[in-house]
């Protein structure tokens, strides 16, 4: 039998080829349909002013129950959610504000993941500074309960929405949430989000200070970043303490030196020029890289010059080019840079060299 | 004599066409399954994309992108241009000429306000030939650095000289000849945000040569009269949105391309670099970067990621063509022979235990299965066990389902989704999709057959650069 009449013999192939046929036909009135699909959005848009042109008119917010049970129909949900980025804001506060509990049942109820994400963008964008404290704390539980998603879009929405809540308490105990649960969310979306948080970000540092030591590694390296941005040292004492606990990670403790050396100090100080001695020529030696940045920041007494000229002649490139572009900076007596260019580690002279060939503005 | 031989010619044709009908039905079960799973997750895309279920988050990995350039005085300047347009917050453009012998270095020095960095060490990371210059400047806020090295012979060594010299945690290799997209960085990134485990993504390549464009992004066109690069653009619609959205899904890519790859650069280290005895260095990269990872039990995730677009030049002739064709065989026969401890073992997951073996059967072999399908058919033929009416049947039902995958994946992945799709650019997608059936496929299963008696001379070739056209912009 040939290939031919054994494929022909073959109904199921034939079959596979019809059933590709009629995802064929599906796909081109899928996309016929698109043209149409502008049409129905802007029909869902003006059915959704309807509703806010007749809550206008009786003075009340509140939906009727059908109305709340768009909110678990994608298109209905996002026609709502484009609504709360137009002039129509204040009206789709007001509904999210007088129908709270409504709206939460629903959506945590009907809504699958991608809508429950969506309906968290919504309370993101929404302006929801006219919430009293007992909606934003219902709204703020159903968020925290997002965060138990296992998709990292609907989380970050949550978290998101939360910032915008302006709620420190909720958004400290949602990282918490997060610690416990050993949900990894990116570090720098967690810090960055902290520092889009729309309350008082003084009490929301207080408040992660306070459940610091129940946040994991991560998240206590997000909190850092957060403080570092955000230049709050009213903790740096309590972190230039924790740098001489060794069960933290390697990546917290630069962190840590990243927030401490924004405010030089004689303590700060001996404290960069401790880690560059102790760790420049280590395994580890990422802190002694990023001690070196921060010593360009005082005198260019002997006791620096000295560190740096030590890392400068590291086995690792990030200590050296640091120290050397530190050391340029520093301006230290010509005779330090004729003693490196002229010594015998090749490395440090190299590194020097470029240093001063870009006057130390290379620093990546 | 002829009896014997009629018997062999008999059970030649039987067993082989016993095998090659299993052949066909486990290849068109996995491309359906690839080309429903693909179209699922695209579709899925789309919708969690109009639900702002995306992380679209100011914040920026900074990222090194490596330009090789080997006689590529034509569109290297275009092509950093481009770059120089990119909405992302940090990143450098690193080119590196590979020992051209045109005016590769000369336009960029003209084009560009490069200063000669006589003082900059070099950190000898992965091996390379020795870079002899090494000129930088800064356009804004990106970096422009070139590098002048002695000529490595093929890519990799030029892509190992970048990562030397790269300054940030992250590289982009792509070729001399390309246009990212102006928001391609940003889009790649999403899948660094997503999870803390990707050392790689992968994005969408697509044929330029008929588009034009704006401010690095398509502003027209698709289909054009040169069949050639029409037959590419539809090939390469099939391969990035059937097979690879769903080695996407399995966590199994097994090339992320030489044109556009996103990695994270220790990753690289790690590996010692590109290869540059490979012929297929993109290959061998993944395929080794899978293999460490698997191996070691690290989690780790390679993404590929259709939404982030580089434009790229396909060859506008047959032989520039048929050599990169060769070129592609040769590299994929390399890895499969230098990784093949990896085939069938069970440590190495769906990669080891499916994908390559996949690969081998349905990519490395097609062409000689292909060869004998053709003396079975013509020996069913001879002997009388079928008849030209069955042949001509089997074959238009092979041509109309790659018909139907090719038009499918065409209007999901249309070039400029913005213009409206008309009748006469179906036409265009019918006509050469009928083509591509009857001539470019056959054609390219020819070449790529051609590749197993080519072999020491391809590996041994060095690295050439098609001819290049500078790419339509409008102002």
């Amino acid at each position: 039998m040939s290939v031919i009449e054994l494929i022909k013999s073959n109904y199921q192939i034939i079959g596979i080829c019809v059933l590709v046929l009629m995802l064929l036909i599906v796909r081109i009135i899928v996309y016929l349909r698109g043209e149409k699909h502008e049409r129905i959005e802007e029909s869902l848009r003006q059915g959704w002013k309807t509703v806010i042109d007749r809550c206008r008119n009786t003075g009340s917010y509140v939906l009727k129950e059908r109305e709340i049970a768009r909110f678990s129909v994608s298109g209905w949900l996002r026609a709502f959610g484009e609504l709360c980025e137009t002039t129509e804001a204040e009206a789709c506060s007001a509904i999210l504000r007088d129908n709270s509990e409504k709206l939460i049942a629903r959506v945590g109820g009907r809504a699958d993941n991608a809508e429950k994400g969506y309906f968290a963008y919504v309370l993101f964008v929404a302006d929801l500074s006219g919430l009293t404290e007992a909606q934003k704390a219902d709204y703020a539980v159903f968020l925290r309960q997002l965060l138990s998603n296992n998709s990292v879009f609907c989380r970050e929405n949550a978290l998101k929405a939360l910032y915008n809540l302006g709620d420190a308490t909720a958004v400290a105990d949602a990282v918490g949430m997060l610690s416990a649960d050993a949900r990894l969310h990116n570090e720098k979306l967690l810090s960055d989000g902290m520092n889009s948080f729309r309350g008082d970000r003084k009490k929301l540092a207080e408040a992660l200070m306070e459940r610091f030591e129940l946040y994991d590694d991560h998240s206590q390296s997000a909190v850092i970043t957060f403080f570092t941005v955000a230049d709050f040292h009213d903790w740096d004492e309590q972190f230039k303490k924790r740098l001489d606990n060794a069960d933290i990670s390697t990546d917290q403790r630069c962190d840590i030196l990243r927030l401490i050396l924004k405010q030089p100090s004689e303590e700060t100080k001996q404290i960069l020029l401790r880690v560059l001695l102790d760790k420049g020529k280590a395994e580890d030696w990422q802190t002694a890289a990023v001690a070196a940045t921060g010593l360009d920041r005082y005198p260019n007494d002997g006791e620096v010059v000295e560190a740096l000229k030590y890392g400068i002649t590291s086995p690792a490139w990030n200590v050296r080019m640091n120290c050397a572009s530190s050391l340029v900076k520093l301006d230290p007596p010509a005779e330090v840079f004729d003693g490196i260019l002229n010594g015998s580690d090749a490395f440090a002279a190299d590194a020097l060299r470029f240093a001063l060939s870009t006057k130390g503005q290379v620093n990546e | 004599m002829i009896a014997a031989l009629r018997t062999a010619a008999e059970y030649f044709t039987r067993y082989f066409n016993a095998f090659i009908t299993v052949y066909l039905w486990v290849y068109t079960i996995y491309l359906l399954v690839c080309c429903l799973g693909g179209a699922f997750d695209v579709g899925r895309r789309r919708r969690m994309e109009s639900l702002h279920n995306v992380i679209d988050h100011e914040y920026y990995y900074p990222i090194s992108i490596l330009v090789p350039a080997y006689n590529e005085e034509t569109a290297i300047v275009q092509t950093v241009r481009n770059l120089l347009r990119l909405e992302f917050k940090r990143y450098e453009i690193v080119v590196i000429d590979d020992g051209s012998k045109d005016g590769t270095k000369q336009c960029m020095l003209d084009a560009f306000p490069l200063a000669l960095e006589s003082a900059r060490p070099i950190r000898y990371q992965v091996t390379c030939h020795p870079i002899h210059e090494i000129y930088s400047c800064r356009m804004g806020e990106v970096l422009i650095t070139l590098i002048s090295k002695e000529n490595g012979g093929c890519k990799a060594d030029a892509v190992n000289a970048g990562i030397n010299v790269a300054t940030y945690p992250y590289v982009i290799n792509m070729d001399g000849d390309e246009i990212l997209q102006k928001d391609s960085l940003r889009l790649a990134c999403r899948a660094l945000l997503e999870s803390s485990n990707v050392i790689g993504v992968g994005g969408n390549i697509k044929i330029s040569n008929n588009m034009r464009f704006r401010d690095a992004m398509p502003v027209s066109g698709g289909m054009g009269s040169n069949a050639v690069v029409n037959m590419q653009i539809l090939e390469y619609s099939r391969g990035f949105l059937g097979t690879r959205m769903f080695q996407d899904i399995l966590n199994a890519n097994l090339i992320i391309s030489g044109g556009y790859g996103l990695f994270k650069k220790d990753a690289l280290i790690e590996m010692g670099g590109y290869d540059p005895v490979s012929k297929g260095e993109d290959m061998e990269i993944t395929v080794k970067l899978q293999q460490y990872f698997r191996k070691h039990k690290i989690p780790f995730s390679m993404r590929f990621v259709p939404e982030s677009i580089c434009w790229t030049q396909g060859p506008a002739n047959l032989k520039d063509l048929k050599a990169q064709r060769l070129r592609w065989h040769c590299g994929l026969m390399q890895t499969i022979i230098k990784y093949r401890s990896m085939i069938l073992n069970p440590r190495y997951g769906v990669v080891g235990m499916f994908m390559l073996p996949y690969i081998i059967l349905y990519e490395l072999m097609s062409p000689i299965f292909m060869v004998l399908g053709c003396i079975s058919t013509a020996l069913c033929l001879v002997l009388g066990s079928t008849s030209i009416i069955s042949a001509a049947v089997a074959f238009l039902m092979y041509v109309l389902l790659g018909l139907i995958l090719t038009t499918i994946t065409y209007i999901d992945n249309r070039y400029c989704p913005q213009e409206k799709l008309t009748f006469r650019e179906m036409v265009k997608v019918v006509f050469y999709g009928l083509l591509d059936a009857f001539f470019f496929r056959p054609y390219i299963a020819l070449v790529n057959f051609t590749a197993f008696f080519r072999y020491r001379k391809i590996t041994k070739s060095k690295w050439v650069s098609p001819e290049r056209i500078k790419v339509s912009e409008e102002p």
